[in-house]
């Protein structure tokens, strides 16, 4: 066997290298491979300890369960409930435009109080004389929201763009403008 | 979850296989018993290549909820150990790449072979006297310095099959390199550490 071939050996496997006749009788009459084995021996020695120098924290297991709970979470809101809290927009949006007046397209008053005139309760109708400011330009009339994550793939939610909120004021003919 | 020593030793003659399958079926426990089994060797691991313990701990818990979450996607076809070994590693080079565009790797290598610092518990052996104690203690920093100065192949093969005790059929499939492959880098990690060892062996 030559040096290069006891180095391998060596290397690969130190303890069945050297229970090797071939390779012990080689080590015998070679100094630069003894040199070798002895320094491999010592590496081996030394890395054991290489491998025990921490310990995780006792709560690891704690740790990899909490956090495995908030990213189900969170993956739960990114692919059902923001999916769902659209589809419920959209519904209640939908409903809205069925029931509201209308005044779908009527100029926008942000922060002022305007009154609608009531007819039946249900409908109503716009008195100018109510008016008191000067009318601002139209708005669009709905917006479109990419929802990226829903559970079947992309949404498209279309919102209007002003949802107006009337309340009925008992005694009086005309709704109360609340929000929009 | 429960007591992890507990559920460990109640899952004792179960394989790592076995295991998953349990949890696959419902079993938590048995995940938990998976955490406790490696979760020492993939802490010292990934201490041993970073040098940040934190950050080791971060990415062990990483480790795990990667297995976690991809679970029934585990085909049995490897051992668990090649699968868990084979995230961590992903994880702990995507961290050398990211530290060595930052330099630091380069920086904390340079400060480590001259720093003598305490970040390191070699075994106690009641046998050794102190003196000796402080030599083994010397030439285990002198080791972790030299290995963390190997190119990133070497290192992460010798890590695997001579630090994790891992085999070379394991080290080969973790590291996606042939089993003849692993053999020569290890080899060649050897003899490298040899080279930068001279006059401490």
């Amino acid at each position: 066997m030559t040096c290069r071939e006891i180095e391998q050996l060596l290397t690969e496997a130190l303890d069945c290298a050297r229970a090797n006749p071939e390779v012990a009788s080689h080590l015998e009459s070679c100094q630069a491979c003894r040199t070798l084995s002895r320094e491999l021996e010592e590496i081996e020695d030394l890395k054991i300890s290489l491998g025990r120098r921490a310990s995780a924290p006792a709560d690891l297991p704690f740790r990899v369960s909490r956090e495995y709970s908030r990213s189900r979470t969170r993956r739960f809101l990114w692919q059902v409930a923001l999916p769902l809290v659209g589809v419920v927009l959209v519904t209640a949006a939908a409903r809205y435009l069925e029931t509201s007046t209308t005044e779908v397209a009527s100029p926008l008053r942000v922060g002022q109080e305007r009154l609608l005139q009531s007819t039946n309760g249900r409908e109503a109708a716009w008195n100018p004389a109510l008016e008191t400011e000067p009318l601002q330009s139209r708005q669009p009339r709905y917006f479109d929201v990419l929802l990226p994550n829903a559970a079947e793939g992309p949404v498209i939610v279309r919102l209007p763009t002003t949802i107006e909120v009337y309340r009925s004021d008992p005694g009086r003919d005309y709704l109360a403008y609340v929000s929009h | 979850m429960g007591n992890a020593a507990f559920i460990a030793d109640s899952f004792l003659g179960f394989g790592d296989n076995a295991l998953v399958s349990a949890y696959l079926e419902g079993n938590e426990d048995a995940f938990e018993a998976l955490v406790a089994r490696y979760q020492d060797k993939l802490v010292n691991y990934l201490n041993n290549l970073l040098h940040d313990y934190e950050l080791a701990v971060d990415l062990a818990q990483e480790a795990f909820i990667r297995v976690y979450k991809n679970a029934d996607r585990y085909e049995g076809k490897y051992q668990f150990s090649t699968w868990i070994y084979r995230i961590a590693t992903n994880l702990a080079i995507d961290e050398i790449r990211r530290r060595e565009r930052k330099g630091r790797f380069f920086f904390y290598n340079v400060m480590s072979f001259f720093q003598k610092d305490d970040m390191t518990f070699p075994l106690p052996d009641k046998r050794e006297t102190p003196e000796k104690a402080l030599d083994r203690k010397e030439k285990l920093d002198r080791l972790q310095a030299a290995i963390d100065t190997l190119p990133e192949k070497y290192r992460l093969a010798f890590m695997l099959k001579e630090v994790q005790e891992l085999s070379y059929e394991d080290t080969s499939r973790i590291l996606e390199i042939s089993l003849g492959t692993a053999k020569s880098r290890i080899h060649r990690a050897k003899m490298l550490l040899r080279e930068k060892l001279v006059g401490v062996l």
